[in-house]
């Protein structure tokens, strides 16, 4: 499969997260491990909201939505999301984007 | 009791988590000695432990050898050979337990629910630990908490409590008594044998509370609230045998998490320390039933 550049992901793009990647959740914090480069990551409440929501069928247009709807609206979250799924995408946690060079 | 097989005398043979062993030497006060600092180890029956070899140079008084198995002979002064001992026991534990993940962790329970203080070496944790136990607190580890993989118990590692220079003043009603004739042999550490004290130890305890210590000399009692994904993170950091199956200790340690409270702890007061340790440690089975 050819991948893409994390920033050429944009709103119309329906992201899903690789199943290599090990999650688990406490208390809505999701701790990530990336076995492409044996990397820890947390993902705050945001970002453990999206993670789950990153199953190959909702536009990031949706996960906009669906964001405000859990948080509220703020000024830029369609630009704060799509940053959130794009840096996602550039550690390396989702299908057909190609992560960053370490 | 010793068995003595012509000029070598035996320690007991026990168990320091997965890894069996008993020791020979040629010193029967050596013998003894061993025998004190491992007597909170599980004994097992001496075939199925290896032997370690110990064993002082005839042709001077200040050298030892050490072998184990085929792995080879160690010479040097007796204090660096019997530092190498306890250090090979400490380190084939951690390689040899495999059906449990390993932490760099003290821990000490109270009826059944247990405090695990992860942190590198200097931290401060054998230190905090031997506070609890002075404080009616029962044994798990200086070093070494085994984990089952579903998160829901910790195994004893009972070793003999290593004390460094620095705490020797603020513990030093647990100074050992070693008989003048060890001089030679002993490294500037104290092993404090867990069966000094009346509660001894515990095999096995639930996991109830996380605290990370860190020590700073005048920066008083610090508590520090921390997610539980935070602690995760820090424990995957502390853990001896993470790299060897890293997606299955993290859904393990994440259970072993979300069963404890967790906290960063800064101290410079050992008794202040253990009194907060202590109310943490309420606080927790309180509200946590």
């Amino acid at each position: 499969m050819t991948e893409i550049t994390a920033d050429r992901l944009t709103l119309e793009h329906a992201p899903k997260r690789r199943p290599e990647v090990t999650a688990v959740e406490l208390d809505g914090e999701a701790v990530l491990y990336a076995p492409h480069d044996q990397s820890m990551h947390k993902l705050d409440r945001l970002g453990t909201f999206l993670w789950n929501c990153l199953d190959g069928t909702l536009p990031i247009a949706a996960l906009v939505e669906d964001a405000k709807a859990v948080y509220g609206p703020t000024p830029a979250i369609d630009d704060d999301i799509l940053a959130y799924v794009q840096d996602l995408g550039r550690k390396g946690f989702l299908v057909g984007v190609a992560a960053d060079e370490a | 009791m010793a068995t003595r097989s012509r000029d070598c005398y035996r320690t007991v043979p026990v168990a320091a988590l997965g890894h069996r062993f008993y020791v020979e030497t040629d010193q029967a006060s050596l013998r003894d000695y061993l025998d004190e600092i491992f007597a909170g180890l599980p004994r097992v029956t001496r075939r199925d432990a290896g032997a370690y070899r110990l064993i002082g140079r005839d042709d001077t008084a200040d050298m030892a050898e050490l072998s184990f198995g085929d792995e080879g002979v160690l010479a040097g002064p007796r204090q660096q050979v019997l530092a190498t001992l306890l250090w090979h026991i400490n380190a084939t534990a951690v390689e040899r337990t495999t059906s449990f993940m390993l932490l760099h962790a003290a821990a000490a329970a109270r009826d059944g629910d247990a405090v695990v203080l992860p942190a590198p070496m200097e931290s401060g944790k054998t230190t905090l630990v031997a506070g609890l136990l002075r404080a009616g607190w029962t044994y798990l580890t200086d070093e070494a908490t085994a984990v089952s993989f579903d998160g829901a118990k910790l195994i004893a590692y009972p070793k003999a409590l290593s004390v460094d220079a620095g705490s020797w003043e603020v513990l030093a009603d647990l100074r050992p008594t070693v008989p003048s004739e060890l001089d030679g042999w002993l490294p500037h550490q104290w092993q404090v044998s867990p069966m000094q004290f009346p509660q001894g130890r515990a095999m096995s305890a639930r996991p109830r509370l996380v605290v990370f210590p860190g020590y700073v000399a005048g920066g008083g009692t610090v508590v520090t609230p921390m997610t539980r994904a935070d602690a995760l993170l820090q424990l995957t950091a502390c853990s001896f045998s993470f790299h060897r199956d890293r997606p299955t200790h993290l859904e393990g340690l994440a259970a072993f998490v979300a069963a404890s409270r967790c906290y960063r702890l800064q101290v410079d007061d050992l008794e202040d320390a253990v009194q907060t340790v202590a109310a943490m440690f309420e606080d927790a089975r309180q509200e946590d039933g």
